[in-house]
């Protein structure tokens, strides 16, 4: 055991020292999600900061007595949209103008007098103003977004009146002045204490819900790419050990090592078990990694250990047997560079749907087609894992996999050494 | 004699070649035994059978008393090999490759690194042991390539060609080590095509040529195959045959030949000789024009026995 330990000991010391590996191994999977991430801000969770700053909005409420002018105002200026908009109280419109003028604020958002006492009228014109700055478009879209549902939802009492005078109607009752005047006070009272409350159907609730879906897609986005560069660069890194075996055979080291007192067994279960080994570190360096730079969240404790010795053992199971069909290291440049590549791509496919909302109707096809390929039973793991559903089955896949692929291997290379 | 090495006709071909066509031989322990030969000989074949790394077609090898073919495991474990080409990881330091062959050779903690520290005074490398061995020069690599298989202070050696391609100061530094091995009681079994090499380390030498062992034995019974005589060659401004007849009757000339323009003289004492070539030459108008003059050696051995020369 002792002399395979020393293999693979320095295997992985050599390892350590190969530039190429550690690119390979590390660089480059963070490398390629680091620009994901940066590329499209922050995300990880649904309750972080958008990137995009938040507008500065002054609001210039004249119907100040008015409920349905104080709900409106309160809504824009309150805590539960301060992640979006930067709003602040103006008494007079002249100066939140000026402010968007010289560039003080992105938006004047200024609700009119007698603005709550027309909201229910159908022959008002219940409007609020926005005064912008031309040069500025998210903020400005953010407030009247905002503004429109809110108004939509005043705009409700006029519907209310309508349908209700319809209702009567197909009774063959005809509603009279009083009962509109009625019904129009009655949704006055009401809706501005639903705007208050920031009930459904206004604004404050539903674009924070938008943000929050779109903000767990990237972060689902996030993940499946890592996800992918950890799968994809785990069968590289595995490949890449093994192919000592090829350089050591052209190097002289191992037939050296076969004159030594040692069985070929242990020389080839060292070899092994130091790409193993490789492929381990790099696995939980990944994770820890991207644990922590991009919040991405793999799992419970126990599906990623599972999932990390699924991977690991497919890996070096694969690199040793698509090794032992190689004769030498300039097969193994070609090899390795057409043969991991395609089989990486088919078994990734899978995780395309979670990046790419229009694949997602191809995901049964993708799915079925991915386990085809070693890789495929990775990505599925490590899936099942951020899920949260149970992984045993694909790690029993996993491991039954491994079993033919490093049999073959072994026999190979023992056929070929035995001379 | 106590038999270190003992080989009894070994066979080995590739295909329809015979590499190794029926080799016998044996060496004594302490001996230094060399097999001379050119590149294609069979040297390597020979003793990658030895060294267990080719199995055979037929014949067997013993180490030690130890057959490599059926105690394969014992036999590895008293011989050391150093191969023609350089087998280190240049990614480790000198003193890293040490470690790793050492514990290949079952040798572990404070011996090891007593053992590493002794090997790595004996190769002149202590000083840079620290260093990857990438860094180091051609003959660098070869002391260190020897430094592994003295590890485990085998009772026999084999070295492949050990100073092929390296610098003067380097090879001399090899060569030594050599000797010192059989001041240590080591069996060396060493191959070479550089005469000089096999003359000044062996006990006795095996010259090898397709195959087969054409001639065994210490430098001096090779030497008597092709007798005593020196080889005087000369090159004339004239026709040869000026001076062919009247220097064959001159003293102490034991027979001329010509050939392609040079005649060769076979002299017992070349000293006395000369001055009498010379002088007839200078009789007849003829003058010498290029004179080497050849000792007998391996060389001439080798040439004897095959008609080529040992680097053709």
């Amino acid at each position: 055991m002792m002399t395979i330990w020393n293999v693979a000991w320095k295997d992985l010391v050599r390892s350590a020292r190969s530039v190429f590996i550690l690119v390979f191994a590390l660089v480059l999977p963070l490398l390629t999600t680091g620009v994901f991430f940066a590329a499209f801000g922050g995300l990880s969770s649904g309750d972080e900061s958008p990137s995009i700053p938040a507008p500065r909005v002054l609001v210039v409420n004249l119907d100040s007595s008015g409920e349905a002018a104080i709900a409106l105002e309160n809504v824009l200026t309150g805590d539960e949209l301060s992640n979006v908009l930067d709003a602040a109280r103006e008494s007079d419109p002249a100066p939140a103008r000026l402010a968007v003028d010289t560039g003080g604020a992105a938006v004047a958002v200024i609700i009119p007098l007698g603005f709550s006492a027309g909201i229910g009228d159908p022959e008002s014109a219940a409007g609020v103003e926005v005064y912008q700055d031309p040069a500025q478009t998210v903020g400005p879209a953010i407030v009247r977004s905002i503004l429109e549902q809110a108004l939509d939802g005043f705009a409700g009492g006029w519907v209310v009146i309508k349908a209700s005078g319809g209702a009567l109607a197909s009774r063959s009752v005809m509603m009279d002045g009083a009962t509109a005047a009625r019904i129009s006070a009655l949704y006055t009272e009401w809706a501005p204490a639903q705007l208050a409350a920031g009930a459904g159907g206004l604004a404050v609730e539903s674009t924070a819900g938008a943000k929050r879906e779109s903000v767990d897609f990237m972060a689902r986005m996030i993940s499946a790419i890592m996800a992918m560069m950890l799968v994809f660069y785990c069968f590289f890194t595995g490949t890449a050990s093994a192919q000592s075996i090829l350089t050591e055979q052209e190097e002289g080291t191992l037939p050296r090592l076969f004159t030594m007192p040692v069985r070929r067994s242990q020389i080839l279960g060292g070899k092994m078990l130091s790409v193993f080994l490789t492929l381990a570190v790099q696995l939980i360096v990944l994770l820890a990694v991207s644990a922590l730079v991009f919040g991405i969240r793999w799992g419970d404790s126990l599906s990623v250990v599972l999932a990390v010795i699924g991977t690991g053992t497919l890996s070096a199971s694969f690199a040793i047997f698509i090794t032992s069909f190689l004769k030498n290291t300039k097969q193994a440049g070609m090899v390795y560079g057409v043969v991991v590549n395609l089989v990486g791509w088919i078994g990734i496919s899978r995780l395309f749907a979670e990046i790419i909302p229009g694949l997602s109707k191809y995901s049964a096809y993708t799915d079925t087609v991915s386990l085809v390929s070693p890789q495929g039973w990775a990505a599925r793991i490590w899936q099942e894992s951020m899920a949260g559903t149970p992984v045993w089955f694909t790690l029993a896949g996993m491991l039954a996999l491994s079993l033919v692929l490093f049999g073959i291997g072994v026999f190979k290379f023992n056929r070929r050494f035995s001379e | 004699m106590e038999q270190a090495i003992q080989v009894q006709d070994l066979r080995k071909a590739f295909g329809a070649i015979p590499a190794v066509d029926g080799v016998s031989f044996s060496v004594g322990c302490g001996e230094i035994f060399s097999l001379l030969g050119p590149n294609g000989a069979g040297k390597t074949t020979t003793i990658s059978m030895l060294a267990g790394l080719l199995r055979p077609d037929s014949g067997d090898a013993a180490l030690l008393g130890n057959s490599v073919t059926r105690q394969a495991a014992r036999a590895r474990a008293v011989l050391g090999v150093v191969p023609q080409d350089i087998a280190l990881y240049m990614d480790l330091s000198a003193r890293e490759n040490l470690s790793f062959w050492g514990k290949m050779y079952t040798l572990r903690g404070k011996a090891l690194n007593r053992r590493v520290d002794e090997v790595l005074e004996v190769i002149g490398l202590a000083d840079r042991q620290k260093e990857r061995v990438g860094t180091f020069s051609g003959g660098m690599k070869r002391r260190v390539n020897i430094g592994v298989a003295l590890l485990h202070k085998p009772p026999v050696v084999i070295m492949d060609e050990p100073t092929v391609g390296i610098d003067p100061q380097s090879r001399r530094h090899i060569l030594d080590a050599v000797k010192e091995l059989r001041g240590h009681g080591m069996t060396v079994l060493y191959t070479t095509h550089y005469m000089e090499e096999a003359e000044e380390l062996s006990d006795r030498v095996a010259v090898m040529d397709k195959g087969k062992i054409i001639a065994c034995g210490t430098n001096a019974e090779l030497i008597r195959m092709v007798g005593q005589d020196t080889r005087i060659e000369l090159a004339l401004n004239a026709e040869s045959g000026r001076v062919i007849d009247p220097w064959r009757s001159l003293e102490g000339i034991r027979g001329v030949t010509a050939e392609d323009g040079r005649i060769t003289v076979l002299a017992a004492d070349s000293n006395a000789v000369l001055p009498r070539l010379f002088e007839s030459a200078a009789s007849r108008g003829v003058r010498i024009t290029s004179l080497e003059i050849r000792e007998p050696n391996l060389e001439a051995v080798f040439l004897h026995l095959t008609g080529r020369a040992l680097r053709d």
